[in-house]
């Protein structure tokens, strides 16, 4: 009988619980868990996280087994993969709690005062206050990008809101849309089932809002029914990816969703007034969650969610489902959604192409759905799932390759960058102007139900592509420049440098080689180990690392529009002048503040250069 | 699946696997580059609502027809007032001896018709499955047997260029979609143009910026060596992908901007007004005004593009309430007398190019017949295909209201009972390769290989949908 101690995590190691989770997957021999392996899984699934080379080094001694009880979970903090450097680790708990503090005058607030309003709560308009989507983007942002906040856990969050659960803040209201992420993380951080969180999101305002079945009602008496099929469909289609192949198509559309519309009632969305001395405007009162008893709600309207809900038990998925209110029916049935055939079947490859793999064999399929049944439902299910598939050989395969999302083209640069979080609290801009850049936006899917941009159709999207080089191609120094830090009328009160010192790895005699320098770059910003770090990438960034200059340029300042490729480079002399330039020590230690400076500048310039080769663009497996 | 080996290895010789036809026989040079635009209406378009019975000429399933949607629209199901509606809202037009009527706001499309060159094929059907995203697959690969998660496949636009030497798919919509990914596995990218903002179309080769140029500089020599490189590299190799992107924005990017200096400086003022102009003039749909500027600047540049093939998205048909209102606006949007097709199509009309280019709009499906109980209808079916351009010849193909939908044909409900549907009489295929036919004779089997066999409605006869 085979053991999964890595899987369940450290806390129950000593028991020594039968394999059932490993099932489906085969962990990757402690022979191939090297330190490409590590960096592949921060890169997949934490944002590049932000760790040392050290901690890399621990996780790859430790094996797989322990370690990725380490890098993967869902509490807010994890001080393993972003460990805390001040106290905003003890404000992470919820976008709510983090845009509270990060707007705030409090002194706790370490956002800089000229930068707190970018995180508002309300945006006002002719003397009316409306929730500000601003504001509770960038704080998902801060989430993802923040030392002290768990990235995995909101690359998770990412991915249920925005492509599984798609909720769009032009179809319903901002609020209830950060309502709707707090909840249904709270309860994967509680170790709960991924069909609890889906059943909190089918029983959310801000989904009930999206669809229209707040207006849903079904008199009792009467059985008349007032309602549309329309989340009736995508609550089996999207979030439990149950298309009726199983019970057939004719079972589907004429038992489940028209029943399922019927369990849709009762889901009317409470108002509010806003806090005290700010007039909410009138269509932005609804607040969260949805009261499914008969209510009075804050505005004084009579709400009847007990009433007008189907009250008799509906039989759904060839399931009695029975409650005493929609919120109810929801959880049942979810219970079964979960572990119906269909979703079975779909469910675990959709998390597969999220996290780790455009391009799934059927072998790997059969494997990914076997390992997917031996966890679906139970307590911490897509945790474990994906704590398996990190260290899986599917995951670790040479047949894997992963493109890309804006998201992760924006947010892992900054993250593996990221030793002090001033810079973020100075600008409020790392990593958002990147993605704003994009015109891509959270809580705004690109393809509105379906969800947000995949890496497949990041790949695809030329405008994406044009937009990511012409990006780093301005020579900005987005990666050097100095951020000042602002009182509320434009004073500095500090200034921030990024000293690259604090990241890149020093040699033995406290040097740093350019070839070093270039590889430890590329790796960090690719994931890819250095595997495709080719004579071609080294000239070019030893080129301008060493000498701030373009490499034909650089060869024959005459022929500046000379094209080499990596045979050529392998050739002398120009092969001796690679390793030359690789052999320079780049100043990053120097006493001169402006050689430093300077330095520090070309790295930022081999940044850029890196962000905008084809590696940024994907990742390769082993 | 082709390979990219394959086609460099057998060009001109080439076959698509899955057709068994030789693309050299149906690969076509015709006179005048011919290009088809499909326009997708995203969400599954209730065109049932753009045309609608007329009291007088089909006074029996008109009868049916609001009986079943009075929910939605009137309150109640009194025939009289339907003929006070169908007065006030549609404009009653004769087309093929057959009189019905089309949405007031679809002015251009009522212009097109009557002028016999707009075609409506009706009960056309592609999916069989009510699911948005499955279904918009289907249509867009033009395979009803693709699985609803084969993403990576090609699209009917793609595998259309591929009969066509040094042809392109260009897409216009905000994002790619597989409509014109092309047949190589791996290379899917290789004849797509994707090209939402065309003036912008270009990288950075400036030698601006602090250092000169230093970034951009070194990656323009870079890719260049790089894709020397990179022809060694497996099919598999998931690079290829962002060096195609790179490839085609280098050297399109370059001659496109030329282009448009020499024939078009400026976006025509009333394609502009359409995105930026006064309320009344500006679409509502913003995303769509600007997907009409961008294929007018990729028209004048088809040479340069090599555009047979293009798409456009306009989204905002999932109309499961307030269906009336938001179709009133789509369809303005879309058919409009001065709104957006027909902005476009009178400025390329001026460049003599509006008889090069045919507009083909699908969407995933119909809707259903009887409106649900919030103002609106639920997933459907089959559906109209509405083909309109100066080649195309006008009429109607099919029967627009059959009479069978009344009482329900067999496996069908009534069309008062909920779920009732248009079924689908027509493959989508037979609309869609006769399409391709006009752009490139003879490639209508090759795009669509299932199409020779596939369902035709009695008495239908789509050789004649254009001159």
């Amino acid at each position: 009988m085979r053991y999964c101690i890595l899987l369940i995590g450290l806390a129950f190691a000593a028991a020594a619980a039968p394999c059932a989770l490993a099932a489906g997957f085969q962990t990757v021999p402690l022979s191939s868990w090297d330190r490409a392996a590590v960096e592949r899984v921060l890169h997949a699934f934490a944002y590049g996280g932000r760790v040392s080379e050290a901690q890399i080094q621990t996780w790859v001694l430790k094996g797989p087994s322990v370690s990725i009880t380490q890098i993967l979970t869902l509490q807010p903090s994890n001080p393993y993969l972003s460990p805390p450097i001040d106290n905003i680790n003890q404000s992470v708990n919820s976008l709510i709690q983090l845009q509270s503090l990060l707007e705030s005058d409090s002194s706790a607030n370490p956002m800089c005062p000229f930068k707190r309003s970018q995180f508002n709560t309300y945006d006002i308009s002719n003397g009316e206050a409306y929730y500000s989507r601003y504001g509770i983007q960038r704080s998902w942002l801060a989430a993802a990008h923040l030392r002290g906040s768990n990235p995995f856990r909101h690359k998770v969050g990412l991915w249920l809101t925005n492509y599984l659960m798609a909720t769009s803040y032009t179809r319903t209201r901002i609020n209830l849309i950060r309502d709707h992420y707090d909840s249904a993380m709270d309860l994967l951080t509680a170790g709960q089932s991924l069909w609890k969180a889906l059943a909190a999101g089918a029983s959310s305002a801000a989904i009930a809002m999206e669809y229209g079945h707040q207006k849903a009602t079904f008199d009792n008496t009467t059985t008349k029914f007032t309602g549309s099929d329309d989340f009736a469909r995508e609550y089996h289609q999207l979030f439990f990816k149950i298309d009726g192949t199983t019970d057939g198509a004719e079972y589907h559309e004429t038992v489940t969703i028209p029943n399922m519309a019927r369990l849709l009632t009762g889901m009317t969305i409470d108002q509010q007034p806003g806090p005290t001395g700010i007039p909410l405007a009138s269509n932005n009162l609804w607040v969260s969650p949805i009261g499914f008893t008969d209510h009075v709600d804050g505005i004084g309207t009579q709400i009847e969610n007990q009433t007008f809900h189907h009250q008799a038990p509906l039989e759904i998925l060839k399931t009695t489902i029975d409650g005493i209110n929609a919120k109810d029916k929801i959880l049942e049935l979810s219970s079964v959604a979960i572990i119906h055939p269909d979703s079975l079947n779909n469910l675990p490859v959709e998390i597969v192409r999220f996290f780790g793999d455009e391009d799934i064999t059927p072998d790997e399929i059969i494997v990914i759905r076997d390992a997917w049944r031996n966890v679906a439902g139970r307590g911490n299910d897509l945790l474990n799932f994906l704590r398996a598939y990190a260290t899986s050989t599917t995951f670790h395969s040479a047949s894997t390759y992963k493109y890309m999302t804006a998201f992760d083209q924006s947010i892992i640069p900054w993250n593996i960058s990221n030793v002090s979080n001033a810079e973020f609290y100075a600008s409020a801009w790392t990593p958002v102007f990147d993605l704003e850049s994009k015109s891509i936006q959270t809580f705004l899917p690109l393809y509105r139900i379906f969800g947000h941009q995949t890496g497949l159709n990041a790949a695809n999207d030329s405008n994406m592509f044009r937009i990511a080089y012409n990006f780093s191609a301005i020579d900005k120094g987005y990666f050097a420049n100095p951020i000042y830090c602002k009182d509320l009328n434009g004073n500095t009160l500090y200034s921030w440098t990024r000293d690259w010192r604090a990241m890149i790895p020093a040699s033995a005699d406290r040097k740093y080689p350019v070839g070093d320098v270039a590889r430890w770059l590329w790796r960090r910003l690719t994931g890819d180990s250095g595997a495709n770090l080719t004579k071609l990438e080294r000239a070019y960034l030893a080129a301008i690392l060493a000498r701030r200059i373009d490499l034909a340029t650089l060869i024959n300042p005459s022929q500046p529009n000379a094209v080499y490729t990596a045979a050529d480079l392998e050739q002398e002399p120009l092969a001796s002048l690679v390793n030359q330039l690789e052999a320079t020590n780049l100043p990053l230690n120097s006493g001169n503040s402006v050689t430093r400076s300077d330095a520090n500048f070309n790295v930022a310039m081999a940044v850029n250069f890196i962000r905008a080769t084809p590696f940024a663009f994907a990742m390769e497996g082993r | 699946m082709i390979s990219r080996r394959l086609v460099l290895k057998c060009v001109p010789g080439l076959m698509i696997a899955s057709a068994g036809l030789p693309l050299r026989a149906a690969m076509a040079q015709t006179a005048t580059a011919r290009i088809v635009v499909n326009v997708m209406l995203a969400g599954g378009a209730d065109l049932r609502q753009l045309f609608v019975p007329d009291p007088v000429f089909q006074p029996d399933y008109a009868a049916a027809f609001w009986k079943a949607r009075a929910a939605m629209t009137f309150q109640n199901s009194n025939f009289a007032t339907y003929q006070s509606v169908y007065a006030g809202q549609y404009t009653p037009v004769t087309v093929s001896g057959k009189t019905f009527g089309v949405h007031k706001s679809a002015g251009w499309l009522i212009d097109r018709l009557l002028k016999g060159r707009a075609a409506i094929v009706a009960n056309v059907a592609g999916s069989d499955n009510r699911g948005h995203e499955h279904s918009q697959l289907i249509w867009r690969t033009g395979d009803a047997s693709v699985s609803p998660w084969d993403f990576d496949r090609d699209g009917w636009g793609g595998r259309l260029v591929y009969t066509i030497a040094k042809a392109n798919a260009i897409t216009v919509s905000q994002a790619p979609s597989v409509f014109s990914q092309g047949i190589e596995e791996g290379h899917r990218n290789a004849r797509v143009v994707h090209i939402p903002f065309p003036r912008q179309y270009a990288l950075d080769e400036t030698n601006a910026g602090p250092l000169s140029g230093l970034v951009a500089k070194s990656l323009t020599t870079y890719y260049a060596g790089k894709q020397q490189d990179a022809s060694a590299m497996p099919e598999t190799w998931p690079f290829h992908r962002i060096l195609e992107q790179e490839a085609k924005l280098r050297t399109l990017g370059r001659s496109l901007s030329s282009r448009l200096a020499q024939v078009a400086p400026q976006v025509p003022e009333s394609l502009r007004l359409l995105s930026e102009g006064p309320s009344g003039t500006r679409l509502l749909n913003n995303d769509f005004a600007k997907q009409c500027a961008a294929l007018f600047d990729c028209t004048v540049a088809t040479e340069v593009l090599g555009m047979h093939a293009a798409y456009m998205e306009f989204g905002g048909w999932d109309t499961h309430n307030n269906q009336p209102t938001q179709l009133a606006n789509n369809f303005s949007d879309a058919f409009g007398t001065g709104k957006g097709l027909a902005t476009l199509y009178n400025e390329i009309s001026q460049r003599n190019l509006s008889n090069a280019i045919v507009f083909v709009f699908t969407s995933e499906f119909g809707r259903q017949l009887s409106a649900n109980t919030q103002g609106g209808t639920d997933h459907g079916s089959g559906s109209y295909s509405i083909v309109i351009g100066d080649g195309v010849r006008g009429g109607v193909f099919g029967e627009m209201f059959p009479a069978s939908e009344i009482a329900g044909s067999v496996g069908s409900r009534p069309l008062d009972v909920k779920g009732s549907e248009i079924v689908g009489l027509t493959s989508f295929e037979r609309v869609l390769g006769q399409v391709c036919d006009w752009v490139a004779p003879g490639t209508g089997n090759v795009v669509f290989p299932g199409r020779s066999t596939s369902i035709l409605e009695a008495g239908v006869d789509l050789t004649k949908l254009f001159n």
